[in-house]
């Protein structure tokens, strides 16, 4: 297993590198806009090229390319060519925000999916229609909607919830907690509109196998092969939605961030791109491929645990 | 600028106004002043928490940005000079005195006495003149403002002397701006200017409260010279890029004062907001790049030119795609500057079919420009493009992305360009649109006239005699249809109660233009 988890980790390191190296020949060409783009209204031809050979953008590619990564791999990931902040702590302090929101939505989402998902599948009837009417509604509501929404009744109307604003966990837990309330409610009712359906369909596939009937015939008890049987078995598709719903969410977070002005990774790394602020582009690729690769091998991992067949040796 | 209780306008394009929210928040330029206290207690205990859609890049005084930027900086670092909040003219700041000799190559400035940094140290000639040496040699947006500046040097503590290659008509006006930032001589390199700098303005910043790029909380300072003048002892800003963020802050009492699109202006209880409107702080412009024809002859064409100004149904685009806060102009000039001229506006009526009997007559029907799409220019796309086929011209819009906005409108690669440009100084805006080089301008546009016209404004040192010859550049340039000015664009503050924001359009806000009743 140690070496499964070490093989996935290099993989994700060269996935890494390709990866950077793919956006630095993207961004290359990009040099003087930025360059442009910093020097504001008054840039000139001379300014241009004069700070684009200031910050070393008028070398070779891969010069710069290999620079980079030594410099990476000492911790360094530069400063943002606009704020001139340190890369690495601006995308850490913005992930932090973006992850408490989605850990917690993420989290909500599995136990509400596997709840309403299982209990559709094996009630059927109009539980089942129940499930699916509100897994139509989840998808049905666009999530900017759901958020000013939300926002107008709890934070606007009734004042029980910040609007806007985010409050840091170590400053004031339950300030943390109310005000990524609404937010965390706006990820979690798509998350759980889709997996629940995921859930649901696997719980019903599990239940009609020859194996469950077999269970039934020798008087093992309903709630005995749904929750140590059927489950088991449907909850490894279901770790795989779950890990896809995680990367979904992060895309989510920009609209979310935006909507409550929160300082998360979503609005730095979109912000990022519009100005082409190569540096934190560049951080933000980097963190951006660790935490997938993260994800991808936690759920390998988690599968193996709930399925002997899938696990690795 | 006036304030009301309540002013319905409905009916704005929201992309419309996005893209005018974007372009307000971008463009602009500053303002400090001298402001009289308000009565009573100036400050106390009294604080105010504003929303702004853009933070400040960077607190380092050689990268400062102007537009709603200016909250954030201009409370951390005084300027030289600043501009009156009422009236938009000059006014001593850090510097109370300054004059020019005779040909206006040299530039001498005399600060104040007392003024010192948040640290303790005072603010003398050397400070300034670090600072001042510091920007004109450090790549970034106010650099260019340095330009003709060849030296600076402190004559003694009080006296600072900017020595320039020849007269710079602009650079007054700049030194009430970013350009004029004054940053601690011992600090100014160490790598906390660009996020906590020692300044020397009203307020120091509060770094345990700030989250940069989202949350700014600023906490004035006593022994600031002015601090009489700053009406809070707690200044937060709060970062907001989208509008709705902002209303929904306004209504759930979680911020004091804040911008408020037109379309969303209903949603607002009409009891708890008193409301500003500014009613011009950028002009909506389609910017003529190949005034001379090089590449597309049909724009070298006065009458193509002339065409395109009848074209564009401004009163419809005030009120279709603005919400009606606006108006519509022929002009590029702040209307409450020196050198707008009414007069003018009786020019170019709409009237597309003038325009298209222009067109036939210069022969260039059924002509196609191509021009970028930028995030400024798509909601007004539509009704350009319609403007251009009522006179019997056709214009594609080729998409541009956000970052390369600025180079395709420098690229030399398209003849025309859409933008929504902040209103600066009256010389500024003059040299940034006509003058070769200039943003508006990059395609090194000249003409007789012009040259000579600025000729006499770059060898008439006393501003208020250049002013006939700044108006005689306005009427020439609307006359020869240089650019297709289409309206002017406001914006509206909406701040709780008890709370006034006064300014002249074209300034970009500090604390000094809050008040409190």
């Amino acid at each position: 297993m140690t070496l499964y988890i070490l093989r996935r980790l290099a993989a994700g390191v060269m996935l890494a590198l390709v990866i950077l190296l793919i956006v630095f020949l993207l961004i290359s060409s990009s040099f003087d806009d930025t360059a442009r783009t910093m020097l504001g209204q008054g840039a000139t031809p001379e300014s241009t090229a004069a700070l684009v050979e200031a910050r070393g953008w008028d070398r070779p590619v891969i010069v710069q390319y290999v620079e980079w990564i030594w410099h990476a791999v000492q911790g360094d990931l530069g400063q943002s060519a606009f704020t001139s902040l340190p890369v690495r702590s601006a995308v850490v302090d913005r992930l932090a925000v973006t992850l408490s929101l989605i850990v917690p939505a993420l989290l909500i989402t599995a136990i509400l999916s596997v709840l309403l998902g299982v209990w559709a599948a094996s009630h059927g009837g109009v539980i089942d229609r129940f499930a699916q009417g509100i897994s139509l509604v989840g998808h049905i509501f666009p999530a900017l909607l759901l958020a000013i929404g939300l926002v107008v009744l709890f934070g606007v109307e009734l004042g029980w919830l910040p609007a806007t604003g985010y409050v840091r966990f170590g400053d004031d837990t339950l300030g943390w907690l109310r005000s990524i309330t609404i937010p965390v409610i706006v990820l979690v009712i798509p998350g759980v509109a889709n997996m629940s359906a995921q859930v649901r369909g696997r719980m019903i596939d599990e239940l009609n196998r020859d194996y469950v009937r077999t269970l039934r015939t020798r008087g093992i008890s309903s709630r005995s092969i749904v929750y140590k049987h059927a489950l088991r078995n449907a909850g490894s598709p279901a770790l795989t939605v779950m890990s896809l719903e995680f990367i979904q969410m992060f895309g989510a977070a920009l609209i979310i961030e935006n909507v409550f002005a929160l300082p998360g990774f979503g609005s730095y790394a979109f912000n990022a791109s519009l100005q082409g602020d190569i540096p934190v582009i560049l951080g933000i690729s980097v963190f951006g491929v660790a935490l997938v690769t993260v994800v991808h091998l936690v759920t390998d991992i988690l599968n193996g645990w709930l399925n002997p067949k899938a696990r690795v040796h | 600028m006036y304030s009301t209780r309540r002013t319905k306008r409905r009916g704005a394009s929201a992309l419309a106004a996005t893209a005018t929210a974007l372009a307000l928040a971008l463009a602009g330029c500053g303002a400090d002043s001298d402001t009289a206290p308000p009565d009573g207690d100036p400050s106390a205990d009294r604080s105010l928490t504003i929303a702004v859609q853009s933070g400040p890049n960077s607190l380092d005084p050689a990268q400062l940005i102007d537009g709603q930027q200016t909250f954030v900086w201009s409370g951390v670092l005084d300027t030289l000079l600043a501009r009156d909040p009422e009236t938009g003219e000059l006014i001593p700041n850090a510097a109370e005195r300054w004059e020019y000799n005779e040909d206006g190559t040299l530039l001498t400035l005399t600060l104040r006495d007392g003024m010192t940094f948040s640290d303790g140290t005072p603010v003398d000639a050397d400070a300034v003149v670090a600072s001042m040496e510091r920007t004109r040699e450090t790549p970034g947006p106010v650099q260019s403002k340095y330009s003709q500046v060849t030296d600076v040097t402190a004559v003694d503590p009080s006296t600072v002397e900017v020595h320039f290659d020849s007269f710079d008509p602009t650079f007054l006006s700049n030194i009430a701006l970013g350009a004029g930032a004054i940053g601690h001589p011992d600090t100014l390199d160490d790598e906390r200017t660009a996020t906590d700098p020692v300044g020397s303005g009203p307020f120091e910043l509060d770094v345990a409260n700030t989250v940069p790029d989202n949350t700014y909380v600023l906490k004035k300072r006593e022994d600031y010279w002015n601090a009489d003048a700053i009406p809070v002892s707690t200044f937060t800003v709060r970062v907001m890029p989208d509008p709705t963020a902002q209303l929904n802050a306004l209504q759930a009492g979680e911020i004091d004062a804040g911008t408020v699109q037109q379309r969303m202006l209903g949603q607002l209880d009409e009891s708890a907001f008193t409301l500003s409107q500014i009613e011009a702080n950028v002009v909506f412009v389609l910017e003529i790049l190949d005034r001379a024809g090089e590449t597309w002859p049909a724009l070298g064409d006065v009458r193509v030119r002339q065409a395109l100004n009848y074209a564009i149904d401004r009163e419809a685009f005030v009120e279709g795609l603005l919400g009606g806060l606006g108006s519509p102009t022929v002009q590029i000039f702040n209307p409450q500057g020196e050198v707008y001229d009414p007069a003018l506006e009786e020019l170019y009526e709409y009237d597309p079919e003038r325009g298209r009997e222009l067109v036939e007559e210069a022969g260039y029907v059924g002509e196609s420009f191509e021009i970028p799409s930028t995030f400024l220019s798509t909601a007004f796309e539509p009704t350009i493009s319609q403007a251009f086929s009522d006179v019997g011209l056709n214009l594609e819009w080729v998409s541009v992305p956000p970052q390369q906005v600025q180079s395709a409108h420098m690229s030399g690669d398209y003849g025309l360009s859409f933008q929504v440009a902040g209103f600066n100084s009256d010389p500024s805006d003059a040299f940034s649109h006509f003058v070769p080089g200039g943003f508006s301008n990059p395609q090194n546009h000249s003409d007789p006239t012009l040259d000579e016209l600025f000729g006499v404004i770059n060898t008439t040192v006393d501003y208020e005699d250049a002013i006939p010859t700044y108006r005689e550049v306005n009427a020439y340039a609307v006359e020869q249809a240089f650019e297709v000015p289409i309206a002017f664009g406001g914006t509206t503050w909406a701040a709780r109660d008890g709370i006034t924001y006064s300014t002249v359009g074209g300034l970009p806000p500090t604390i000094r233009a809050f008040g409190f009743e």
